[in-house]
């Protein structure tokens, strides 16, 4: 790369931090030690990237390994795209600078549907082929893992492995597998079949998909003697499992700027609209001990103000007492924060809770996530009125004033009366302050309730339901408004085309992968963005390529069905995934894993089962 | 609460030039806490380590003189605690040297910059007059947004025009500070626009500070 050309182009971009590297704990290796290069893409911006636990991991587990160098690599924003593509200078990795081209692999994290037209154009940006059919001996091979990869048929085309479940084992595994099929002298295609055999890799070439007339899948065939079924990684034991160090720590200000330790993995709760609750199991905890020495190490190599205990539920993680006071003994020394996400306040220790200063800091969020009672037992989401109220009149009794309260539209089986009670419950908190004598005085109250539009995501109970279309959802807001009468309540939702379009991609199948190529040619990019969002380039698309996107998102899937993902395994099996749609029909809930095992399937995958 | 104050020099340099002034300020909190020596915080709800900055520097350009004060609650020697921070400074931004602070940041009252335009030496002895003239006139944006004309041609001293290879290189004194400051940048648009187009545009280093007697600020 010409320096003097590179450094007149960050002389006119907003933020140019973001594409120089050179962070502290960044990681250098020398060109004649390494033999495996792996560039770890995260397809949107170098800020969100950076807030990423994930892909720290990896790039920590990955770099451990000798021979192996693994890089960073974000997504440009639009105007260094512009001067990348005027100038003729490819994507490149931080570390090295070198363009993603010149890599042995190329990964992707996938949290987020939207983010898959940056996995195009990323590629593109770094002259790398788009299809991976048409990618040749001397080529990189991309890899993509996280979330979205457990349904990765949209992406099928451009991906030559999927990584599924943890990776941080898996993709190690990966790195010795090619080292040794480099030596052997294997082609491309040879070291490809080897792959589908490793345990938790799906290779999407060797699987034929065939269709019905009606559109659905006939089949999806293995060819070339692969696996049938293909299950997801888990690592057993999280106390001996890879954690960093040290985090890269960035210059410029990224989203969640801080250390942040994970204290376990997987969740009890099993609501049913929540893809992380299923694709994560079994739960498994880390032990304070190990956390609190993890966490230690991390502020002290980052010089941190802050760390965040990480989990999908962290008033779960069963000695969170025992584990702040081991915490605290370092951090009110050090005047750091600890932050504790997702925490149910109702059953904490007080004199905990008070020494947890950004608990005492940070405003009230709750997530009842449906309006009424007979809704939420739909979801399965455990949570009464009377709690929220409880909790928020603690909160108010301790000087806070706002609440932020997280709701959902277009569940199954939502009525008009289950969108009035979102307006009604946010209502009732409202009410609640004001029906308190010892409320802050000379304060109002505010209610701050957000509404999504609810996307049903494969491997949940509810991977069969229709999705509310645009129209339907549009409604439903406009029946919330006219409900809400305090300007004590502040609403707020995310677009109804955008959850639409999510939707699309998240049960999508291989042929939508002609759709991904269009969208990037017609210029489709950072679509969770509102600035560059654009639904009706994607509709006439579509409409162009003569494929119904309501075929994907709007029709109820019979339970006989194959699905695009029914041969990937997470544990979790097809036959408890629909015993929990029919009792979401039927309004039963079930009771959280501690209470009561309800037989999902995912304790097959540890050794030592369920914690 | 009693406290030792500490002023420590340091270059900017390298892709560290990028890195903004705000963004400067936490990055340098969190080397002090990764040092390990003994911080003074700020009081408050929000305590932080206490860093305050002579004279911040524009995002893309480069210093061999920035300096920063930040306080100690106990003495320490300068050498221990230069080799604190040695251990978390990148090399790009490595330490010059640490003292205790002798002038007030509001001392300063100049600086001189080098500034090089890659490839451009042939525009030699066009900048050389254009510099020499009697009135560089130049609007400058307030902090008010409002606009004010200033003339460079009288803020400007110990201006030289030398060539360094291919490369053209001005060395020159500017009024900087709280009170008079003239970003570098001005005088680097106002040469774009009168005298051409470089090639690559200008890499500007602030090489010194001095106060209102052209002593070096210490």
């Amino acid at each position: 790369m010409d320096k003097l050309q590179w450094e007149a182009i960050l002389n006119q971009v907003q933020k140019p931090g973001r594409y120089t590297g050179g962070e502290m704990n960044s990681i250098i290796k020398d060109k004649r030690d390494v033999d495996i290069r792996f560039a770890f893409c995260f397809p949107d911006v170098y800020e969100i990237g950076m807030s990423h636990l994930g892909m720290k991991i990896l790039y920590s587990a990955l770099n451990a390994m000798d021979g192996v160098w693994c890089e960073r690599v974000f997504a440009p924003w639009d105007d260094m795209e512009a001067k990348m593509r005027e100038h003729h200078l490819p994507l490149y990795a931080l570390e090295s600078k070198d363009a993603l081209h010149h890599f042995d692999f190329i990964g992707f994290t996938m949290q987020y549907e939207l983010s898959y037209t940056n996995v195009l154009n990323m590629l593109d940006l770094g002259g790398v082929e788009l299809l991976a059919q048409n990618r040749g001996e001397d080529d990189p091979f991309v890899i993509i893992g996280g979330p979205c990869a457990y349904n990765s048929e949209p992406l099928a085309d451009f991906v030559d492995i999927v990584s599924l479940g943890e990776g941080e084992e898996a993709l190690c595994e990966l790195m010795v597998l090619y080292r040794e099929s480099k030596q052997q002298g294997l082609t491309r295609k040879q070291f490809l079949r080897r792959v589908a055999d490793l345990d938790g890799f799906y290779v999407p070439c060797f699987y034929e998909v065939t269709y019905k007339a009606d559109n659905t899948i006939q089949a999806v065939t293995p060819l070339d003697g692969v696996p049938a079924t293909i299950r997801k990684r888990i690592i057993d034991d999280l106390d001996t499992a890879h954690y960093p160090e040290a985090f890269v720590t960035p210059y410029i200000e990224v989203v969640h700027d801080r250390a942040v330790q994970e204290i376990f993995r997987g969740c009890i709760r099993g609501c049913r609209f929540c893809q992380a609750g299923y694709v994560y199991r079994p739960v498994r905890e880390k032990s304070p001990e190990v956390i609190n020495k993890q966490a230690r190490s991390l502020c002290d190599m980052g010089g941190y103000e802050e760390v965040s205990l990480s989990s999908l539920s962290t008033s779960d993680y069963r000695q969170l007492p025992q584990l702040l006071e081991q915490m605290l003994s370092w951090t009110e020394p050090e005047k750091i924060n600890i932050s504790l996400p997702s925490l149910r306040v109702d059953n904490f220790p007080r004199e905990l809770m008070e020494r947890i200063q950004s608990v005492r800091k940070s405003g009230l969020t709750f997530a009842p996530e449906a309006g009424t009672q007979r809704l939420r037992d739909v979801i399965n989401k455990n949570i009464t009125e009377e709690e929220v109220l409880r909790t928020a009149e603690t909160a108010f009794s301790g000087g806070n004033t706002g609440v932020k309260l997280y709701f959902m539209m277009g569940l199954p089986t939502e009525t008009m009366e289950d969108v009035e009670g979102i307006a009604h419950l946010s209502q009732k908190v409202v009410d609640t302050f004001y029906h308190m004598p010892n409320r802050p005085k000379g304060k109002g109250v505010t209610v701050s309730s957000s509404v999504s539009g609810f996307v049903p995501k494969p491997f949940t109970p509810f991977q069969w339901e229709p999705q509310d279309t645009v129209e339907q959802l549009k409604e439903k807001q406009k029946h919330l408004v006219q409900t809400v009468t305090s300007r004590k309540i502040s609403l707020s939702w995310h677009d109804a085309q955008v959850s639409n379009l999510e939707g699309i991609f998240a049960r999508g199948d291989r042929r939508l992968g002609k759709v991904l190529l269009e969208a990037q040619k017609r210029g489709c990019k950072f679509d969770s963005w509102g600035e560059f969002f654009n639904y009706e380039k994607w509709m006439a698309i579509f409409s162009d390529l003569e494929i119904d996107p309501a075929f994907y998102n709007a029709r109820k899937r019979e339970f006989d069905e194959v699905l695009p993902w029914s041969h990937i395994d997470i544990g979790v099996t097809a036959e408890f995934l629909k015993r929990e749609n029919v009792k979401a029909h039927e309004g039963k809930t079930t009771p959280h894993c501690r209470e009561q095992c309800a037989g999902c399937g995912a304790n097959r995958l540890c050794e030592k089962g369920c914690e | 609460m009693d406290f030792i104050d500490v002023r420590m020099w340091f270059v900017k340099q390298g892709d560290l030039k990028y890195i903004s002034h705000l963004d400067l300020q936490r990055f340098m909190q969190r080397a002090l806490k990764r040092s390990g020596l003994p911080l003074w915080h700020t009081e408050g709800f929000n305590p932080h380590p206490y860093v305050t900055f002579a004279l911040p520097l524009s995002l893309g350009q480069e210093s061999r003189c920035e300096s920063v004060d930040f306080r100690l609650t106990k003495p320490m020697s300068m050498h221990a605690i230069k080799s604190a921070m040695d251990k978390v400074m990148p090399q790009d931004m490595r330490v010059l040297s640490v003292a205790p602070p002798v002038q007030k940041a509001k001392m300063i009252a100049f600086a001189e910059y080098s500034i090089c335009f890659p490839k451009w030496a042939w525009q030699q002895n066009a900048v050389a007059d254009f510099l020499g003239q009697s009135e560089i006139l130049v609007t400058k944006r307030t902090k008010k947004g409002g606009e004010s004309t200033v003339d460079l041609a009288a803020a400007l001293q110990e201006v030289s025009v030398a060539v360094r290879e291919e490369d053209l290189v001005l060395s020159l004194r500017l009024p900087a500070g709280s009170s008079v400051n003239l970003n570098p940048s001005l005088l680097v648009g106002t040469i774009h626009e009168k005298v051409g187009q470089s090639p690559y545009g200008a890499q500007i280093t602030r090489m010194a500070v001095f106060d209102i007697n052209g002593e070096l600020f210490s």
